[in-house]
């Protein structure tokens, strides 16, 4: 109901100071930061078994760190190949909501392939499954909810990519929107999420197939905190703890800006550190690259499995092929195919409805009762409008 | 009869006795042509034969971005052409209904309460429907307000003219000529108009 | 049939059909038909339920359902078949159609009402001035020949004559006869709009039928010899030419002859046969003054039959001596008698001086070699037509007198002629017609007062004398007559007021003013008025040797006395 604009007005002149400050505060650590960046361009190894040496002493660690190039590379994007498969897979959700009649889950896949090179317009699928009735309650006994219904998501997305990926034609190169590997922190009642994206992982490996993850306006500040690591004197490696870092709030990006000047231009590839909570048994790597064919650089996160630093030249197509793609949506530059399976993958509320409605009536058909609307998502339909 | 055109339609916006406004997504190939003859399939097997009177396609943010983008894949085009559905909102004026194989001019008595699809009719479909008691169904497209009468006219009358000569009914175009100058005579600038349409028919 | 400038149409078919309109101001139709092919003046027949109604195409007008369709060529911008298409819905054409008559037709021969209806009409109806419309959409559509002859009556050569045909399809109108001379008539149209010939056809008609007589006033010779049409130089038969011994030609005074024929009679006017009557109508004229009357009457009084020759016998102002030496009176001045007849002298006097200039007319006589007047007065009863020639007496006095002599006769014969029919049944007199050339110079206003024209036109019709007026100028004719007249036909007349004249006495003609003045002249008359069932305008027959064929059919035509007694041996002889 409505604001109070004018409690929010008249906070504005101080709220803009205080934010002032803090930008300040922000172009100093920035600025600080580069330094350290620029300073360290030295011996690869070194800086690596540092690193290292820290990942084993710590219990959780969360940084970049570097593969084989030196620190300060930025590339230019070289040309892709003449012909290759692009497949994007993009997913979307029906959380289940015990404000609802029904309590039920969908996970809706969209995928779309393309043969770049052959003139053929390429083929697109959508995929929707029911998530089984012993999905919907977890361990616990209660609704799953958001987070693990992503999880749901991101595997089937996975899934996929490696179906279509195993019978398309090479090179092939396998695109999902956000981090490559799912973070699980879930036990789903009849999936280890783990295990079988290990598998799928190998899989694609096995066939060569390029996998990359696409983070738009990535926020990570790996660099920052690889940074904060290493200017750490080695004695107080033991006691390192990243919250208390003093340079923070610049992520990546920000930092790689003054970086990667040109268009196209790439970052050295950087190995994800991530010990502790999360844990993952996929090894990734990513480079960041400005995507931005103007003056002012935009950068976006590319995650593709370590295998592939090994082969320097598919790094090149990684590259290359991400860059021509998002190129076509000139205003906002971002991965088409990427945009088309987000595109496919959508559930509109009507569909929603129409998926409740189905499954209302069978319901009514094996006899089983469906609950009313809770009294607050009811009032919460009024507010709508 | 081949497989029907179906146009699955996404929403109903808006519905009475005389229009409805049907929310779809189709394929730029399959984008119905103004003034042509559709009709929708209600639940009692009854159906209602409707007019477009007008396709708005909405702006879809990508298609301006490829449009205004330097070089894109010729796949990336196709695949605008092929896949990609573009949000329509189709006007469609109810001219008649069908009803235990009978087929009527007015009004039908029920407006489509909820849709599936929308079935494009074929030439023998449009014969049908045009021969089946007179021109009475064009005083539902002279009342149209805030559509272009004079070219939903003539557009549908350019198709249902070739349709009804292909079908052996030539004479049907001079009798809809004579019913539209009856149904227009007081009414000079419509009817100037719509002639004056008519005549880069010939 | 005469060749017409005409497509055939197929009979009976539509040429439109009623859309409003009523009694007052006429139906309107709309035609189905392209304008050029119907015209003003066209005779239509409108059927609508049971009834079937006949009427005039007064006007056409165009018009649109919206003027701009009018205004805009579309045919420019259209292709022609949407043009077409366009133009039969909004623009048209609308009949102005003058309901006249109406016949009750009954119901279909055979239909369920049929029956009944017969046995309340065993009859054929008869034609009825309409009194109700037709109803919207009714169809309407030329008249064919058995309308006409419906309305007009089928040519019998003998009473149903035909005049002409109608204008659109050449289909033969008739006049009949009986009843047109049943009251007076007249017979107008400008100079050389062969209001002649169409009178010669009519009285052609009248004669050969046989049943009524007429007196011809022929101030220029026309009527009866040959002569040559001024317009075509034709040879022009003439009446008596055709009739032989059914006309008589009489010329007024000796000299008087027909041209190239001689009179068969000449007329001389016995002086006892005028009465102070005669004299008074005549005051105008002569310039008479109140005492006059009291003068006449003292010396018809005083002198019997013979007073005008007495009268003309005394001389004016013819003195002498007495025995005292004084100027007195001679016994045969007027003023001798005027002071034995207790007449102031100075009246009779002045009297005798204006009665001059008609003692002193040649064809006045104190006796007459012949029966005179009574002689005409004969053989109009018994049939005989007579045409009186004035030859060379071509002034208003001469006018005046002998015809108002002649009427009068005729009208005392006829009077007691009806009077006796009264009592015996059978004998009915002769029907009378009393043909007037220039009528306007006997019955214009100013003249009126001195002529018997008037009475024989209000009154005579009763005892079977009718008037047949042929003029150019009938607005020049004193309207108690005019209003008078039955029939009416008329060519075409330029003047408004010769228009109005033509039209005055019948009701609500306003539209048939119109058609009288576009009658195309020699060629067109309007019939209308009593004589005729329906106001209609036509083509006048021709009349030309095809003509008299057709109505004395291919006989010889009869001889002329003079041709018979030549051919018996006797020599002609000029006067009978």
């Amino acid at each position: 109901m409505p604001v109070n604009y004018h409690q929010i007005e008249s906070r504005l002149p101080e709220y803009g100071k205080r934010m002032k400050e803090f930008e300040t505060a922000l172009m100093q650590a920035e600025q600080a930061l580069w330094e350290q960046f620029t300073r360290l361009d030295e011996d690869v190894a070194a800086l690596r078994a540092k690193i290292e040496k820290a990942e084993t002493q710590l219990r959780r660690l969360y940084c970049a760190k570097p593969v084989s190039e030196p620190l300060l590379t930025h590339k230019a994007a070289p040309l892709p190949p003449a012909g290759y498969t692009l497949i994007a897979a993009d997913g979307s959700q029906i959380v289940p909501n015990r404000h609802r009649p029904v309590q039920f889950g969908v996970i809706n896949v969209g995928l779309i392939q393309a043969r770049l090179g052959s003139g053929t317009a390429p083929e697109v699928s959508i995929q929707s499954t029911l998530l089984d009735p012993e999905e919907l309650l977890n361990p616990e006994g209660s609704l799953i909810g958001e987070d693990e219904v992503a999880l749901y998501r991101d595997f089937a997305e996975r899934r996929a990519l490696l179906e279509a990926a195993l019978a398309a034609q090479a090179p092939v190169i396998a695109l999902t929107d956000g981090l490559l590997d799912i973070y699980q922190q879930y036990s789903a009642p009849q999936l280890n999420f783990q295990a079988e994206m290990r598998k799928i992982h190998q899989q694609l490996e096995a066939r060569g197939v390029i996998s990359a993850g696409y983070i738009d306006k990535p926020g990570a500040e790996m660099l920052s905190r690889m940074l904060d690591l290493l200017h750490t004197p080695e004695m107080d490696l033991m006691t390192y703890d990243d919250q208390k870092r003093s340079l923070r709030g610049i992520s990546d990006a920000r930092l790689l800006a003054k970086l990667l000047k040109e268009p196209g231009e790439r970052s050295a590839v950087f190995e994800t550190v991530s010990k502790g909570a999360a844990q993952t048994s996929l090894k990734v790597h990513f480079f960041y690259i400005n995507i931005s064919s103007g003056s002012m650089p935009y950068l976006a996160r590319v995650e593709f499995p370590a295998w592939l630093s090994a082969q320097p030249e598919l790094v090149d197509q990684v590259h290359a092929v991400i860059f021509q793609e998002v190129q076509v949506l000139d205003r906002h530059p971002y991965p088409y195919l990427l945009h088309r399976a987000h595109e496919l993958a959508v559930i509109t509320v009507q569909e929603h409805e129409q998926v409740e409605a189905m499954l209302l009536q069978e319901y009514a058909r094996q006899g089983l009762h469906a609950g009313l609307h809770s009294n607050k998502d009811a009032n919460k339909q009024l507010l709508k409008f | 009869m081949s497989e029907e055109t179906k146009i699955p339609i996404g929403k109903l916006l808006r519905a009475d006795n005389r229009q409805f406004v049907a929310g779809c997504r189709v394929k730029e190939l399959e984008t119905p042509a103004l003034g042509a003859l559709c009709k929708v399939k209600l639940d009692d097997g009854s159906e209602i034969f409707g007019l477009i009177t007008n396709i708005q396609i909405n702006d879809d943010g990508l298609v301006k971005q490829l449009v205004s983008g330097l070089s894109i894949p010729s796949e990336y085009t196709a695949d605008n052409r092929y896949n990609r559905n573009l949000p329509v909102e189709i006007y469609v004026l109810a001219v008649g209904f069908q009803r235990t194989g009978r087929l009527y001019h007015r009004l039908p008595p029920r407006p489509p309460l909820s849709l599936d699809a929308l079935y494009l009719c074929d030439d023998a479909e449009l014969v049908r429907f045009t021969n089946s008691g007179g021109y009475g169904y064009f005083r539902h497209i002279l009342r149209l307000e805030d559509q272009p009468v004079e070219e939903v006219l003539v557009a549908h009358l350019a198709q249902a003219r070739a349709a009804n000569k292909l079908h052996g009914k030539p004479d049907w175009y001079g009798g809809a000529c004579q019913e539209l100058i009856t149904l227009l005579r007081d009414d000079y600038p419509r009817l100037m108009n719509v002639l004056n349409a008519l005549a880069e028919l010939e | 049939m005469t060749d017409l400038n005409m497509q055939t149409f197929e009979q009976n078919k539509p040429i439109g059909y009623v859309v409003g309109g009523g009694l007052e101001n006429n139906l309107q139709v709309r035609l189905t038909l392209p304008p050029q092919e119907v015209q003003e003046g066209a005779f239509v027949v409108i059927d609508s339920g049971t009834w079937r109604f006949y009427g005039l195409v007064t006007d056409l007008q165009l018009g649109s359902t919206d003027p701009r369709f009018a205004d805009e060529q579309s045919e420019l911008r259209l292709p022609a078949g949407l043009a077409g298409l366009l133009h039969g819905q909004t623009l048209f054409t609308n009949l102005n159609v003058m309901p006249v008559l109406m016949i009750d037709r009954g119901p279909e021969p055979g239909s369920l009402g049929y029956e009944a209806w017969r046995q309340e009409h065993p009859e054929n109806m008869a034609p009825v001035t309409v009194k109700t419309v037709p109803s919207h959409h009714a169809p309407v559509r030329l008249a064919d020949a058995e309308d006409i002859a419906q309305i007009f009556g089928e040519e019998d050569n003998h009473n149903i004559f035909c005049v002409g045909h109608t204008r659109e399809q050449g289909h033969p109108v008739c006049l009949n006869l009986e009843k047109l001379v049943q009251r007076s008539s007249g017979i107008f149209g400008t100079t050389g709009s062969g209001k002649s010939f169409l009178a010669r056809m009519i009285l052609a008609g009248l004669i050969h039928a046989g049943h009524t007589a007429t007196l011809i006033f022929d101030m220029h010779n026309e009527y009866g010899p040959d002569s040559t049409s001024s317009d075509t130089g034709q040879a022009v038969p003439g009446l008596k030419g055709k009739f032989g011994a059914k006309v008589r030609l009489v010329g007024l005074g000796a000299k008087t002859s027909f041209g190239k024929l001689p009179a068969d009679f000449t007329l001389e006017i016995a002086q006892s046969d005028i009465t102070s009557e005669d004299i008074l109508l005549l005051s105008e004229e002569l310039n008479l003054n109140e005492t006059a009357a009291t003068v006449l009457s003292a010396l018809e009084r005083d002198l019997g039959d013979q007073w005008f020759s007495a009268f003309a016998d005394m001389r004016n102002g013819a003195m002498e001596q007495n025995e005292d030496g004084k100027s007195v009176p001679a016994p045969d001045s007027v003023a001798f008698w005027a002071n034995q007849a207790g007449v102031n002298a100075k009246s009779a006097e002045a009297l005798r001086s204006k009665l001059d200039r008609v003692m002193r007319k040649d064809y006045l006589v104190r006796s007459t070699a012949t029966r005179g007047l009574q002689e005409v007065i004969d053989s109009l009863e018994n049939g005989i037509q007579v045409i009186l020639s004035f030859g060379e007496y071509s002034n208003d006095l001469d006018y005046l007198l002998v015809t108002n002599l002649l009427t009068r006769k005729i009208r005392d014969r006829w009077k007691k002629l009806t009077e006796d029919s009264y009592k015996d049944k059978g004998k009915q007199p002769r029907p009378l017609v009393v043909v007037v050339e220039e009528a306007h110079k006997l019955l214009n206003r100013g003249m009126a007062s001195q002529t018997i024209f008037s009475t024989i036109a209000r009154e005579m019709r009763k005892y079977y004398v009718t008037l047949l007026i042929i003029d150019q100028r009938p607005s020049q004719i004193y309207d108690e007559v005019m209003s008078q007249l039955g029939t009416r036909i008329s060519g075409s007349l330029g003047d408004e007021d010769d228009i109005n004249a033509v039209l005055s006495g019948l009701p609500g003609r306003g539209a048939l003013r119109g058609m009288l003045a576009k009658l195309q002249p020699k060629e067109e008359v309007l019939m209308l008025g009593w004589g005729v069932p329906m106001p209609i305008p036509i083509r006048s027959r021709r009349y030309d040797a095809r003509f008299w064929q057709q109505v004395l059919g291919s006989q010889e035509q009869p001889k002329t006395i003079a041709e018979i007694n030549r051919s018996l041996g006797f020599e002609a002889d000029d006067t009978d």
